[in-house]
């Protein structure tokens, strides 16, 4: 049951000016592919290849929201405000769908992948254009995103 | 934790089979921050790419063993070059021979499916990072198998400083059975032919019945000896419980997750690691509470794993609680069954219940709706077992005891139904009281 509509694409328009920001932009692009691409596979591993998608999701989520909003932070940036509780709505949206699925409803995943795509391709023409220019290569965190996002078992070394 | 090169610098060779996983792994790959990754589709591939090139790293991904080949190929022949390069292995076999195939044949690590950033990253830092010391002998090539780290896994060793368990393996012990209503460490029965048990002793013989056995590697003894890190043997192997514990929470919520498998199957093929499941946190429930240095470490260890329980055992117990009064009102409804017979198919199933109930916290930890359900089946048990026949199901003194525990649980079940909504009151007139 693909979506009629042509999947959407990162293109260059869609470009902040900061590389690491993009490239967390595409790594939301590349999601419903992938998931797409598992869900109509018939890998005995498929449910282990789903949730390990949800999971990377989940950390998509956390470490480019991270990213945009510790910069954004420091240049003060003056929208910053409500350029948080929109990622925080999306965030928490995105959760709730995964809960959904982990409790069994898992027809959910499949509106997933491009209810993101529509998401990111928006958010990025709405809210991530206002800070064109303000954020740059310089100003902005340039580790993988894996980086920013803290290690609950961290304390499991020892 | 840092090795002397940026992962960007790392070159790393990546072999998979299965499209879609070699898709989400070059993306996990990616986002890592690994920079150069070589793909490789096949092992004769890859086995080629060994032989003129250098990596930092290689990562398989797969269930079969064919890995094996490559992995020992890499170990023994291979040049000097890409003889001690680590080697992960990414898969979602979980099972102990798998494992102790892929270690013995010189594997670095595992990275066990479902796959996360965080877990990737940590795993292939490590293995860049391994401090184990690399060993050459005839009989194995590899990082020496003996491990010093919870995060690098593995199991229990049986040696002379783990105590008087290695004479005592061969006892036989009776773990706690699954339907005993809590978790609690129980005393083996069965022959005594060994010292008076001191509670150590206890779990040390629960821990052998539970993990699987390694066989020690003579000749890394001697390697090992001079090792710099030395945790107790007996911490070596609690963690190993905390590990195997986790790893079980992560299988069965797989089998939960399995779209292909219907409530039947994955409720049999839960059972068995659920119950080893159990047994498992009570071990570690126990280190907890041990009063040791560790202790703290492991109760926290214990509610990390009793919070991802938790979701298991509330999804396991709403469904199985309204399928079991259910039944068991359909047994009461129906007076040809065999009432008796009834009475104990629904006393066993809630046996099981109870053990998750259990976990969970006990009873106050239960909504009202499901407390309800659980009072409702009681009652039906005793229904059922009043209307007995006798058929010879039971013998008198286990209907005496399933009567007894039935009507025990029942009453524990009714009390704190009857001072829930007085303590809800309290709260609505508290609530009152704070308005203006
Ligand atoms: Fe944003």
């Amino acid at each position: 049951m693909a979506s009629p509509e042509p999947m959407l694409e990162w293109t260059e328009d869609l470009s902040v000016g900061v590389d690491s920001i993009d490239e967390d932009h595409q790594a939301f692009f590349r999601v419903e592919p992938m998931l797409e691409e598992i869900l109509a596979s018939s890998d005995s591993a498929r449910s282990m290849l789903i949730e390990s998608v949800l999971n990377i999701l989940e950390e998509y989520v956390e470490g480019h929201f991270l990213r945009e909003q510790q910069a954004l932070a420091a240049i003060d940036f003056p929208g910053l405000a409500v350029h948080i509780k929109a990622h925080d709505k999306f965030a928490e949206k995105v959760r709730a769908i995964i809960k959904d699925y982990r409790q069994g409803n898992l027809a959910v995943v499949e509106s997933l992948g491009p209810l993101i795509s529509d998401w990111i391709t928006n958010h990025i023409k709405t809210m991530d254009r206002q800070y064109l220019g303000l954020l740059t290569n310089e100003n902005v965190d340039k580790r993988p995103l894996v980086c920013l996002l803290d290690d609950p078992e961290d304390d499991l070394e020892f | 934790m840092s090795h002397s090169r940026p992962l960007k610098e790392i070159s790393c060779l990546f072999i998979c089979s299965t499209r879609e996983m070699r898709n989400l792994l070059a993306r996990v790959i990616q986002q890592v921050g690994i920079g150069n990754v070589q793909e490789a589709r096949d092992l004769d591939l890859a086995k080629q790419l060994v032989r003129t090139n250098n990596f930092d790293l290689i990562i398989w991904a797969g269930s079969d063993q064919d890995y094996l080949d490559l992995l020992r190929h890499i170990r023994y022949e291979a040049r000097e070059n890409i003889r001690k390069t680590p080697f992960l292995c990414v898969t979602s076999r979980s099972d102990m021979n798998f494992l102790i195939e892929g270690r013995d044949a010189g594997i670095t690590g595992f990275l066990t499916m479902p796959l996360t950033l965080r877990d990737t990253l940590r795993k292939v830092n490590a293995a860049l990072d391994d401090p184990r010391e690399f060993v050459l002998t005839p009989s194995y090539v590899g990082p020496t198998r003996r491990r010093k780290t919870l995060q690098e896994y593995f199991g229990p060793r049986r040696r002379a400083e783990d105590g008087p368990t290695s004479q005592l393996q061969t006892t036989p012990t009776a773990l706690p059975a699954a339907s005993e209503p809590a978790i609690a460490i129980k005393a083996p029965q069965g022959p005594t032919d060994r010292p008076p048990g001191s509670q150590e002793t206890l779990i040390n013989i629960l821990e052998d019945q539970l993990l699987s056995d390694w066989q020690d590697d003579e000749d890394e003894e001697a390697v090992e000896a001079n090792g710099p890190i030395k945790h107790s043997a007996n911490f070596r192997r609690r963690a190993q419980v905390v590990r195997e514990a986790f790893r079980l929470v992560t299988h069965i919520n797989e089998i939960l997750l399995d779209p292909n498998g219907s409530p039947e199957s994955s409720k049999s093929r839960i059972s068995e690691p659920f119950n080893r499941l159990l047994n498992l946190m009570a071990l570690v429930q126990a280190y907890g509470k041990n009063n040791d240095e560790d202790s703290d470490f492991f109760k926290e260890k214990y509610k990390e794993i009793m919070n991802s329980m938790s979701n298991i055992s509330a999804n396991l117990l709403a469904g199985g609680l309204e399928r079991t009064l259910h039944q068991s009102q359909k047994m009461v409804n129906d007076e040809t069954s065999s009432s008796l017979g009834g009475a104990y198919k629904t006393y066993s199933k809630m046996s099981e219940y109870e053990a998750l109930i259990g976990l969970l916290g006990g009873y106050p930890s239960l909504t009202t709706a499901m407390l309800d359900q659980v009072k409702q089946i009681w009652e039906n048990v005793l229904l059922l077992a009043e209307r007995g026949d006798s058929l010879g199901v039971l013998d008198g003194t286990d209907e005496k005891k399933m009567r007894q525990v039935a009507s025990e649980r029942l009453v524990s079940a009714q009390t704190i139904l009857r001072e829930r909504p007085a303590a809800d009151s309290q709260n609505a007139v508290l609530q009152k009281m704070r308005q203006p």
